[in-house]
């Protein structure tokens, strides 16, 4: 099936600043992509280009696999939802949310039956005579989004759409924008640096880092499999080591030397001797073996350390390990009752892992 | 503050407003007398001097000349100033920083300046004297109102309304019809009253361009003013005084206390 | 189609730097400008322009635009003491009705900045409203006001202040009047304005220090405003040294100032070099002291005097 969105090699810069650089991006039909990554990555730029509101220098733009290029935004057929909601202030609720079929001349009668049904669907109905300056943040999110999908968008854009919201509200949102998207199939294009949104929302998650778009996957194979060390960094936690390659070790994994720790490594790919990694642990996926517990499994890496800080994050404790040769380690355990007591600063501790738990890297 | 000197900056106070609307008050009280002669406080109330205007021609042709003026002048000025301000707040183009420092010029300017600069332009091009002649100083003089008070409530406007109206389908135009200026309307409301008002009170620009026949009210008012001062000059006067009252009382009524959206755009 | 050019970030809320929303169509913005530039340039900046080129044509009798430059008109004025006394009685009234519009704004500037807000409005429109009465108008209640049979003589002899009507039309005392009645109206609103950005809590510090509240006021607010006070006065003296219809009808064809001056020789002696001169010190004079009192009330506002 012909994807929602293609990004075939987009450049753009302004000036001598490089804005996106041989970015390119899929979004299939039905799925939802979330495009993440820190302030001035050319997220926000890539949307514009993509809305038809910014001219990319080279590279393609295809809609539903035809080329858009030369189309003015308002030809393109596209649902946009913007940071601040945009929603017009001196329309009523019901005006905002029937803009889209108004430009479209649909009939007064239907338009008014797609705005209920819109609203229905955002849990707004009721509040159709109601101007923006009257509702809450949360609410004004939902008659954006509303807005947007009335007109039965090919492909939904939303621009950080979260980010003016409390916590708790952004939480609620979540999972009802991943509903809504669900419910109507539509492909969805999110941009927002925020990791946490993206690993519980995203079907796929394009990584973008100074105009480059680093690492498309899954939520899960970008988190246990990280292509690059800023990748590792920016999706959750992870203890980073960097070492040399010194060997293979045989079934796809090979044996890495991180200043004197010895660890073996699982990665698919090839290696020579003497390469640079990186090689990042997640917190969670490393055992705390206590003194008198049953050694690991012989293909685990194991190390020595000291704990030098308890840190408790309720559903989990958090320990800061001191190894011998010299990282610092955050090891997460879980609180939960039959774990063995808790271990206090100053305790010596071994720790385990798992090779397929250890991701390598190449070091840029 | 004590009670004693709050008293005392009250009645200053009370003293200083009723010297603002001292003379004001005092022509609209002497139009409505009785007698021939300028008499204040009147003896008799009468509205001869309102009845008796259709014996003053000139009166009569000064007034409409100056009303038909004024609104020519806010309409030049509302969409010139309107158009300009869209291009200063919102485009780019050669010249924008030149223009936008240029465009408060004539505020800067003593009105009898420029009023003789024109009069010595329009002299130099050897035109004949006309209306167009008082509509361009008129224009030129009022619209940096427009232009600032249009532009104020411009740049109050998020410019990703008009690219959410876009994505949702409309046109530039149709974008900044339905959207941008709806919200910028108190501004160019205000612009334009302004500059109606300034058009129809104006005595600095309009002194240098008037002929026998084109004479606006205000110059109408001085000549008789210099010659003598005759209670006929009052009525007329008050008259003025009503169009621009009512004027503003529309306005208000026209653009509304912000009711249509909560945070909108200041006026 | 390309978008190589750089573009800066976009004036109003809302547009990321990366790219503005305006002037996607990169003509646009000329095409709206025009009718404004061309106003301006055309009934305007041109007219001005000529003007002072008019200012260095020698005037000679009989020969409506003879040719040459010289500074002959700018050293006839200011060579000849009845214009440089024109000058000099045009500044000092200027001074005397800045001074007095100041004094007498202060107190209803302080009312309206820091008074509660009933009725506020009603007061900020009395304020306003001579503003929107033509000039002539308001002069003309002043000369009825004025006249030696006026309700101010009326009041006076009442009152037994005086024996006989005082003379006020066709002297610098009316016409006094009748500016400071002109000015007040800008000097109260540009004092509010000076007034307001003095923060509140200055005062509310010093009278918790033991200050009354006239000590505070004199202490610590009334010194911030100054700098405002200063850029005001320059306004209202820009205006006055600018007025016409004041000192022409109250003042009589006796009365000369710099304005009814130019008016004469403009439109009477018909001597136009002389006059463009005349009116070029008057330009000079005016628009410098606005300009000036527009960056000192612009910074007020920008700095908002509180420590």
């Amino acid at each position: 099936m012909t994807p929602a969105l293609e990004l075939l090699g987009v450049h753009k810069r302004y000036g001598t600043a490089v804005a996106l650089e041989d970015a390119s991006l899929t979004v299939p039909d039905g799925r939802l992509v979330f495009l993440l990554g820190p302030s001035g990555c050319g997220k926000t730029t890539t949307l514009r280009i993509v809305s038809g509101f910014v001219q990319p220098d080279r590279g393609e733009v295809r809609i539903g696999g035809a080329r858009v290029d030369g189309l003015p935004p308002e030809r393109r057929g596209l649902g946009m939802v913007f940071q601040h909601y945009a929603l017009f202030p001196h329309l009523t609720v019901a005006e905002n949310v029937g803009f889209g079929l108004r430009m479209r001349r649909v009939p007064a009668a239907e338009a008014r039956r797609r705005v209920a049904r819109a609203l229905a669907l955002v849990r707004l109905g009721g509040l159709e005579s109601r101007l923006p300056g009257a509702l809450s943040g949360g609410q004004q999110q939902r008659v954006a989004l509303a807005r947007a999908i009335v007109i039965e968008p090919r492909l939904l854009l939303l621009d950080e759409p979260l980010s003016s919201l409390d916590a708790r509200l952004r939480a609620e949102m979540r999972g009802e924008i991943r509903a809504i998207q669900r419910a109507l199939g539509i492909a969805t294009l999110f941009v927002t640096h925020d990791q946490e949104e993206a690993l519980t929302m995203a079907d796929e998650i394009a990584v973008m880092a100074g105009g480059r778009v680093v690492q498309v996957g899954p939520p899960a194979d970008l988190y246990d499999r990280p292509a690059t060390r800023f990748v590792a960094e920016f999706l959750g936690d992870s203890n980073l080591e960097r070492g040399t390659v010194t060997g293979p070790a045989g079934d796809g994994r090979w044996r890495v030397d991180c200043g004197g720790l010895a660890l073996t490594a699982a990665a698919p790919r090839t290696w020579t001797p003497g390469s640079r990694v990186a090689v990042a642990v997640r917190p969670e996926r490393v055992r705390v073996r206590r003194p008198g517990d049953p050694g690991p499994e012989s293909p685990a890496n194991t190390c020595p350390g000291v704990i030098e800080e308890v840190i408790f994050r309720g559903a989990l404790r958090r320990y800061r390990v001191r190894l011998p040769h010299g990282s610092l380690w955050s090891v997460d355990e879980p609180a939960a009752g039959d774990v063995p007591a808790p271990l206090g600063a100053g305790a010596a501790v071994t720790l385990g892992w798992r090779p397929e738990d250890c991701a390598a890297i190449p070091d840029e | 503050m004590s009670r004693r000197a709050r008293l005392l900056l009250a009645a200053v106070n009370g003293a200083i407003y009723a010297f603002l609307l001292a003379p004001i008050l005092v022509v609209v009280v002497v139009s409505f007398g009785d007698s021939a002669f300028l008499q204040f406080p009147p003896r008799r109330l009468s509205l001869r001097w309102y009845t008796d205007l259709g014996e003053y021609p000139d009166f009569v042709q000064s007034f409409w000349l100056s009303l038909g003026l004024a609104a020519a002048t806010a309409a030049v000025a509302g969409v010139v100033g309107t158009l300009g301000a869209f291009a200063l707040v919102r485009h780019r183009f050669p010249g924008r920083r030149l223009l936008g420092a240029l465009v408060m010029a004539p505020v800067a300017l003593p009105g009898l300046v420029t009023g003789i600069a024109l009069l010595q332009f329009f002299s130099l091009l050897r035109t004949e004297p006309s209306i167009a002649r008082l509509l361009a100083g008129h224009v030129a003089v009022t619209v940096p109102y427009v232009v600032r008070s249009v532009a104020a409530a411009l740049a109050g406007v998020d410019r990703t309304l008009e690219d959410a109206a876009r994505g949702l389908g409309a046109s530039p135009w149709t974008a900044t019809r339905l959207v941008t200026l709806p919200l910028v309307k108190p501004g160019l409301v205000a612009g334009a009253v302004f500059s109606f008002i300034l058009s129809f009170d104006n005595v600095a620009v309009s002194l240098f361009l008037t002929t026998p026949r084109l004479v606006p009210l205000p110059i109408q008012i001085y000549n008789y003013v210099e010659s003598s001062a005759r209670p006929i000059i009052a009525s007329i006067s008050t008259l003025q005084v009503a169009i621009v009252v009512m004027l503003l009382a529309i306005a208000e009524r026209v653009v509304g206390f912000s009711r249509r959206y909560v945070g909108g755009v200041e006026p | 189609m390309t978008g190589g050019r750089p573009r800066p970030p976009a004036t109003g809320r809302g547009a990321p730097a990366a790219a503005a929303s305006g002037g996607r169509v990169p003509r646009t913005g000329r095409w709206l400008a025009a009718p404004l530039a061309f106003w301006l340039a055309a009934w305007f900046l041109l007219p001005v322009a000529l003007l002072l080129a008019e200012s260095f044509r020698p005037v000679v009798i009989g020969q409506p635009t003879p040719p040459g430059l010289t500074l002959a008109n700018y050293a006839r004025f200011l060579g000849d003491p009845f214009y440089r006394g024109t000058l000099a009685a045009t500044l000092v009234l200027g001074a005397a009705v800045t001074a007095l519009a100041l004094a007498l704004g202060y107190p209803v500037a302080y009312g309206l900045a820091r008074g509660r807000h009933r009725g506020r409005a009603v007061l900020r429109l009395c304020v306003v409203a001579p503003l929107l009465v033509s000039v002539v108008i308001r002069t003309y209640g002043w000369i009825v006001l004025l006249a030696n049979n006026g309700a101010v003589n009326q009041a006076l002899l009442a009152l037994g202040l005086v024996d006989q009507p005082v003379k006020f039309l066709f002297t610098h005392t009316g016409v006094l009047i009748g500016l400071v009645h002109f000015a007040l109206p800008v000097a109260i609103l540009s004092l509010v304005g000076v007034i307001e950005a003095v923060d509140r809590s200055l005062e509310d510090a010093a009278r918790g220090l033991g200050a009354g509240a006239w000590r505070a006021f004199w202490a610590v607010t009334f010194p911030l405003t100054l700098p405002g006070v200063a850029a005001g006065g320059m306004l209202i003296f820009s205006l006055t040294v600018a007025a016409f219809v004041t000192p022409a009808l109250m003042g009589g064809p006796s009365l000369i100032v710099l304005s009814t001056l130019i008016y004469q020789q403009m439109t009477v002696t018909l001597e136009w070099g002389f006059g463009a001169a005349v009116a070029t010190i008057l330009l000079v004079v005016a628009t410098g002291l606005f300009l000036a009192a527009q960056r000192g009330l612009a910074s007020m506002r920008g700095t908002g005097a509180a420590a």
